[in-house]
Parts: C-alpha cells; sequence; structure tokens
C-alpha cells in the first residue's frame, strides 16, 4: 500500500492528524499523528507524512480528509 | 482522566502573577463551553464592578466535543461582563485555539486581575507561564502572533492576542486569533488590555480521550456521508462560505445599506465586490477552522500579507453598510479591523454612523478634522479607524462606542444610531423577517444575530416541518409576527447547546434543520463523554444558561422587557424597495412577538424577568438568592413583578 497528498488541495482542518491518531492510539492528538499540516507564512499548507505511518490498509487518514488530498493506492 | 474533558482548569492572577491549576468534574447541569463559563461569571462577577475593573473575570472555554472529529466542534467560548452593554459579555472564536487548549490540558482559563506590566500567557504541558510583553505590546495582531511564536521558537503555537485597540481601552475591541476570527462583541480585547494581558498562547501534546471510540467512529462515519455531504448548505459553504450563500445570485435578499438606512443594494454595487471578484483578486486557498470538513472560510493576500476572511459580516460591515464598492478598499478595511482587533460589526457601525451624520449635517468638517465624510469612500474611514485606536479627533468619541457616542456628540444624531441595550447593531433584513429581527435584540449580550435570530426563517418553512421540529404553529412567512417568540425561544435554548458542547452555529440547524439537531448532538455528547444526557436534557441545559445569562443581566444591568425595544430607525423608514418592501417593525407586532416569546420561556410577560417557580424547575434557585439578597425580587407566576 501508498499513500499520495496533493498539498494544494489542502484546507488546513487537521481532520487528517485527528483521523491518524485515533486509528494509530485509540484516542485524539494531533501530536501523535505520522501524517502533519504546516501552515506557511505564505498562507499556503504542507502535507507532511512522517516515518511512523504505516500506509493503513484503510487509512482513516484519507477517510476523514473532506477534499481528497490524501489518496491510499497499491504501491 | 474524564473522557472529551482534559479534568483541568487554569487559574490565573494577574496581580500576583500566579498560575494555579485545578482538577474539576464537569458539570452535568451547564455542560461545558459557554455553560460552565456563565455559570462561573455569574459567581465571580463582583457587583458594582464593571468588566474592566481586575477583580472582573474573563473565562475562556473550550466543550467537550472539541478536539474530537466531530465536524466543526472548534469553538472557543469567551465569557466577561459586558462594557459596552454592563450585563453578560459573551464571544465565540472558531479557528484552531480552542483545540490547542484542550491539547494543552485544559478546558477552561480563569483570569482576573491585573498585571503590574505587560505579559502574554502560554500554556502547554510543559509549561504554564506569564512571560514578560513590554517589546510586543503595540504590535497589531499578526505581528503579536508572529513574534510570540519566534520568542518561544515554537511555530505550531496557537494565540489570541488584542491589538492596539484593545491595549488603548477601545469598547469595542475583541480578541483575534488565526489572524482573521474574532472573539468580537462586548469589548474583550479591552478588558485583556485593562489586564495588560496581551495574548495567551497555547501549545498541545496531550490526548483528548472518548468514551467509546469505535461507536464514535461508526457514528462519523455514517453522519458524514449522510448529512454532511448530502447537505446543501455544505455544498454551498465549500464553494464560497457565508459569502456564497449571503449573495446567492436572484436571492434578492435584504442588506444592510448606508447605516441600516437601505434594505436594498442594486444589482451592479454587489457585483463590483462580489465573491468572484475577491477569489479572482486574491485568492490563496479555501480554508477551515480546526476539525471542520465544511472549509467555509478562505485565505486571501492583502498587500504583501495574507488574510484569513472576507465572510458575509465582514461584507456588510465594509462594503454595503458604508457603500463602498471598491474590492481593495473593503479587504483594507477588513484587514486593518482585525490586526488593530476591532471588533468588525461595531466598527462598522460607529463608521457608518460618522458618515450619515456628516451627510445630515449634524457633524461637519469641525468634528472631522477638515475631512469629508461620504458613502462609498474609503480613504477618510480607514482615517478615522486609526483616531478610533489612537484615542484621538473624532476617533476619541467614536471609540466609546456607538451608544456614548451619540450621547456625546447629541443634537438629534441618536436618531441615525441603531442599538440594542446600547450595543451597536449593523444588521440585515431586520425590518422584514421579524423572529430574525426579536432574536437580535433579545440577545443576552445586547444584540445581534448570533443567539436566537432564527437564519432558516428565509428559508420559508412549510408548517408540519415546523410543528415537528419546534412543537410551533406556521412560521413561513418571514414577515408575519405570529409565532416568531416561540421560534426565537427555541433557537436560543438550541443556541446554548451548540456552545456548551462547542460546535460551529454555521453548519447547524441555525442554517439547515437537517443539521446538529438536538438529537444527533446528543448522541455525539454521550459517544464522547459516556454521559447519558438526552436531546431534551440538552434543551433543558440550554434553557437554563439562557435563563442564567438573564439573571446577570437584570442583577447587573436591570435589564428587563423595557430595554428590548424596536430601535426607532426601523420603525420609522420602511424597506423601499424590492420584495420587502414597505416592510418596517411595527410596534403592536413587536409587543405580541415578546409576549410569546416570554411565555415561551416561562417568564414574567410584564417585566421579562424569569419566575421564582422557573428558577426552580431549572435548578438555578440557588442563583435566585443572589439576585433577592441584592434586594431584587423576582416575579411569581402568580403575581405581579416588583420592579
Ligand atoms: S495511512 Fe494510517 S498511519 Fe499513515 S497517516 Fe494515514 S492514518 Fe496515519
Ligand atoms: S484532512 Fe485533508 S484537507 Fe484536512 S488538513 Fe488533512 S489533508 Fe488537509
Ligand atoms: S463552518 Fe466555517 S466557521 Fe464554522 S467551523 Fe467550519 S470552517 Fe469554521
Amino acid at each position: 500500500m501508498s499513500i499520495t497528498v496533493d498539498s494544494r488541495r489542502c484546507v488546513g482542518c487537521r481532520l487528517c492528524e485527528l483521523a491518524c491518531s485515533l486509528a494509530r492510539c485509540g484516542r485524539f492528538n494531533p501530536d501523535q499523528a505520522a501524517i502533519r499540516i504546516i501552515f506557511e507564512d505564505d498562507g499556503t499548507l504542507t502535507i507532511a507524512i512522517t516515518e511512523a505511518c504505516l500506509a493503513c490498509r484503510r487509512p482513516l487518514c484519507a477517510a476523514f480528509c473532506p477534499v481528497g488530498a490524501i489518496v491510499s493506492g497499491e504501491n | 482522566m474524564p473522557h472529551g474533558r482534559t479534568g483541568k482548569m487554569l487559574w490565573v492572577d494577574l496581580t500576583a502573577g500566579i498560575c494555579r491549576i485545578q482538577a474539576h468534574d464537569g458539570s452535568p447541569a451547564f455542560i461545558g463551553g459557554r455553560g460552565i463559563n456563565q455559570r462561573l461569571l455569574f459567581d465571580l462577577q463582583p457587583e458594582g464592578r464593571d468588566g474592566l475593573h481586575p477583580d472582573s473575570p474573563v473565562l475562556l472555554s473550550a466543550g467537550p466535543l472539541v478536539g474530537t472529529l466531530v465536524p466543526g466542534a472548534c469553538r472557543l467560548a469567551v465569557d466577561f461582563r459586558n462594557i459596552v452593554t454592563g450585563g453578560v459579555g459573551s464571544a465565540n472564536l472558531g479557528g484552531h485555539f480552542a483545540a490547542e487548549m484542550k491539547f494543552a490540558g485544559f478546558d477552561q482559563i480563569v483570569i482576573r486581575g491585573r498585571s503590574p506590566r505587560p505579559v502574554y500567557l502560554l500554556v502547554s504541558p510543559e509549561t504554564v507561564a506569564l512571560r514578560d510583553a513590554t517589546t510586543i505590546w503595540g504590535l497589531d495582531t499578526w505581528e503579536t502572533e508572529n513574534r510570540i511564536k519566534r520568542l518561544e521558537n515554537e511555530p505550531r503555537l496557537k494565540t489570541v492576542s488584542i491589538g492596539p485597540a484593545g491595549e488603548n481601552g477601545v469598547r469595542f475591541a475583541c480578541l483575534i486569533g488565526d489572524r482573521g476570527r474574532a472573539a468580537g462583541y462586548g469589548g474583550s480585547g479591552a478588558i485583556f488590555g485593562a489586564k495588560r494581558l496581551k495574548a495567551i498562547a497555547v501549545r498541545g501534546g496531550l490526548p483528548v480521550t472518548v468514551a467509546r471510540p469505535e461507536a464514535l467512529l461508526d457514528e462519523l462515519m455514517r453522519f458524514n456521508r449522510e448529512t454532511i455531504e448530502t447537505s446543501d448548505f455544505v455544498r454551498i459553504h465549500r464553494q464560497g462560505g457565508t459569502l456564497a450563500a449571503y449573495l446567492r445570485p436572484g436571492e434578492n435578499r435584504p442588506h444592510a445599506v448606508c447605516n441600516m438606512s437601505g434594505a436594498f443594494w442594486d444589482n451592479a454595487s454587489i457585483a463590483a465586490v462580489d465573491r468572484a471578484v475577491f477569489d479572482q483578486r486574491s485568492l490563496v486557498r479555501r480554508h477551515a477552522c480546526f476539525a471542520c470538513p465544511v472549509y467555509c472560510s478562505a485565505v486571501y493576500r492583502t498587500g504583501d500579507r495574507v488574510c484569513e476572511g472576507l465572510q458575509a459580516n465582514s461584507w456588510r460591515a465594509f462594503a454595503s453598510n458604508l457603500r463602498i464598492t471598491d474590492p481593495e478598499m473593503v479587504m483594507r478595511l477588513h484587514a486593518l479591523a482585525n490586526r488593530y482587533g476591532l471588533d468588525g460589526d461595531h466598527t462598522s457601525a460607529v463608521l457608518a454612523w460618522a458618515v450619515e451624520c456628516f451627510q445630515e449635517g449634524i457633524i461637519g468638517r469641525n468634528d472631522t478634522g477638515g475631512m469629508e465624510l461620504n458613502w462609498g469612500d474609503g480613504d477618510p474611514l480607514i482615517r478615522l479607524m486609526g483616531q478610533i485606536v489612537e484615542g484621538t479627533g473624532l476617533g476619541a468619541v467614536l471609540a466609546k462606542g456607538l451608544d456614548a457616542a451619540a450621547g456625546e456628540i447629541g443634537r438629534d444624531s441618536r436618531r441615525l444610531a441603531i442599538t440594542a441595550h446600547g450595543n451597536a447593531l449593523m444588521e440585515a433584513a431586520m425590518r422584514s423577517h421579524k423572529a430574525w429581527a426579536l432574536g437580535i435584540v433579545t440577545s443576552t449580550k445586547g444584540g445581534g444575530h448570533l443567539r436566537g435570530a432564527p437564519a432558516v426563517e428565509a428559508r420559508r418553512i412549510p408548517p408540519e416541518v415546523s410543528r415537528a421540529c419546534f412543537g410551533i404553529g406556521d412560521i413561513q412567512d418571514p414577515t408575519a409576527y405570529e409565532n416568531k417568540g416561540q421560534l426565537v425561544t427555541w433557537y436560543e435554548n438550541y443556541k446554548g447547546v451548540v456552545d456548551m458542547t462547542g460546535l460551529c452555529y454555521l453548519p447547524s440547524m441555525w442554517m439547515e434543520l437537517g443539521l446538529f439537531t438536538p438529537e444527533q448532538i446528543a448522541r455525539f455528547h454521550s459517544l464522547v463523554t459516556g454521559g447519558e444526557q438526552t436531546a431534551a436534557d440538552l434543551m433543558q441545559a440550554g434553557a437554563r444558561l439562557q435563563t442564567l445569562e438573564h439573571l446577570f443581566n437584570i442583577l447587573h444591568a436591570g435589564f428587563g422587557r423595557k430595554d428590548v425595544r424596536v430601535p426607532e430607525k426601523l420603525a420609522r423608514i420602511p424597506v423601499d424597495r424590492g420584495p420587502f418592501a414597505g416592510q418596517r417593525l411595527e410596534p403592536q407586532g413587536w409587543e405580541r412577538m415578546l409576549d410569546d416569546y416570554y411565555l415561551a420561556h416561562g417568564y414574567d410577560a410584564a417585566s421579562g424577568w424569569p419566575t421564582v417557580e422557573r428558577l426552580e424547575a431549572l435548578g438555578l434557585t440557588e442563583a435566585g438568592r443572589r439576585l433577592a439578597a441584592a434586594g431584587i425580587d423576582l416575579p411569581s407566576a402568580g403575581g405581579p413583578a416588583m420592579m
């Protein structure tokens, strides 16, 4: 499995961070997510996936992303 | 650890420079957010002290749904004694601050005292501290945020801060978060300024747990699929936020034009400052508050900076109400209000009032320092905003707020000032949409559409639906007075539920009847907290909160039915053109609505005060005793009020 992100679509809701933390730890904590939204000074956003990402078979981060900025697929 | 809560609150005494962390057990009767803030404010606020006094507290709270995946659960409740009305001060802020505060470990922060020198409060899992703010005092809200992030070397900090408006005591100064999220109304910014508190900066790291994570996940998936993704409201707001909904082509909606004198704005003017114009000129991207799949907001470029905006409210404030059709000027005014830390509604109201006074010859160049004030001419208004913040020239008078300014200028200027409980109003559709107008004026925070004023009144809801949803009769005709008192009552209680749990009022039954029904909120609340409250329990808690706020208003400001008046201008000047031509607020119809309103709340209709029986039913007898101790006798259901 792999996870692909498109930062240009992102709206900064951070639902992915919440969803990932729930998937990984069973509770809500953006600091424990394997995905992180970086708010840049020029108003743009960057979606960063960390090494901790398990590339879940059914990624909750993607399931909650309202704009389809996270897509999972076969390698 | 309790679920949906951190179980901790933070007490800050600025005079002594002490921060104290306290465990708390939550409050089934007041849920969280605005509920627990108002409950504590009622106890803590000393009589005879205005909101600026060091003894007066300001409270911040994030409700139990904040920090979870429940859509739009991101709101921060800010409560205090209102320095414009003297009664309830209550503001609400979206963005990312409230969730970060919970992840930093706190459900609620209570601030009292006055610091001997400027400070900001830093809250993180490792550190709770008051930091010196001498070097950032004087900076605007955007610079303040940047500077604190640099000082703390932590780009992920979230802040609420004041700009020069709050530092200099402008009565309608507010807190700004995320560069464009305002806790407007009531002067919270000036209160921070008086306390010499420049900002609160929070940074998370701790978890928020929920009682039933798996069941919550299933319910969220279902709700998102069946409700969020099929909602018309969500579809339109994703395209262009409240502005897209507000300026829907062919909608012919009533506007606020030229100090609310007119309700009709011509299509050419609207087209000049339509959303598409802003999007084309300066849209960076669409933007969401924390955990919100609606992403109704946007980030725009303005000059060499970026700013969140522009929503229907700021459009009304800085375009139609001032008749400004230059998009660059509208954006400049909006951005400046955010940077200064000024409430947009009140700012627009004093500027528009000044222009109208100038146009009517009530004030002249002598008063304005030689400036000419004309509709649509933004440059002098930018200068006037600067004067408001600096306390110079005519700005020094306007900085006292609309009601006080009208008192000071005199010369019949008051008839041009639209206020409720002394609070400036800047609203559309009040002449035509009767429940909307009633809810704006009955608002416990003095006025404004974010309490019981039902946005759905414009949707022409069929009678069978209003009966099923609200248990009341026909409300289809927005211009009718019948059943509107009951409708406003229902929404006042419902808004309490939204504010106590930490939800956003936009994607709710306020706008669309299928969104966040009380039953749905109760489901989420119970899955998150493990509590058993039903929808009826939550609505009862909403009624309790509403009533407690009435008690606060009676105790500290003496408000009652006598103060819930039709703004004179809205009774005198009817809608000039458009589908609602001829509509105005008629005193007889208004009084009928008020009778219904007080009856629906279970209050005494003559005084507008809750009865002792009503207090008992809501579990507020103890609060009522404080009024009795102050010599105020509340009415009894059987007898007349003793006023
Ligand atoms: S794929 Fe799984 S682990 Fe990776 S970011 Fe998404 S939810 Fe987290
Ligand atoms: S859920 Fe999607 S839109 Fe929201 S922050 Fe994550 S990537 Fe961006
Ligand atoms: S609907 Fe809009 S204002 Fe409300 S939480 Fe979502 S993005 Fe924020």
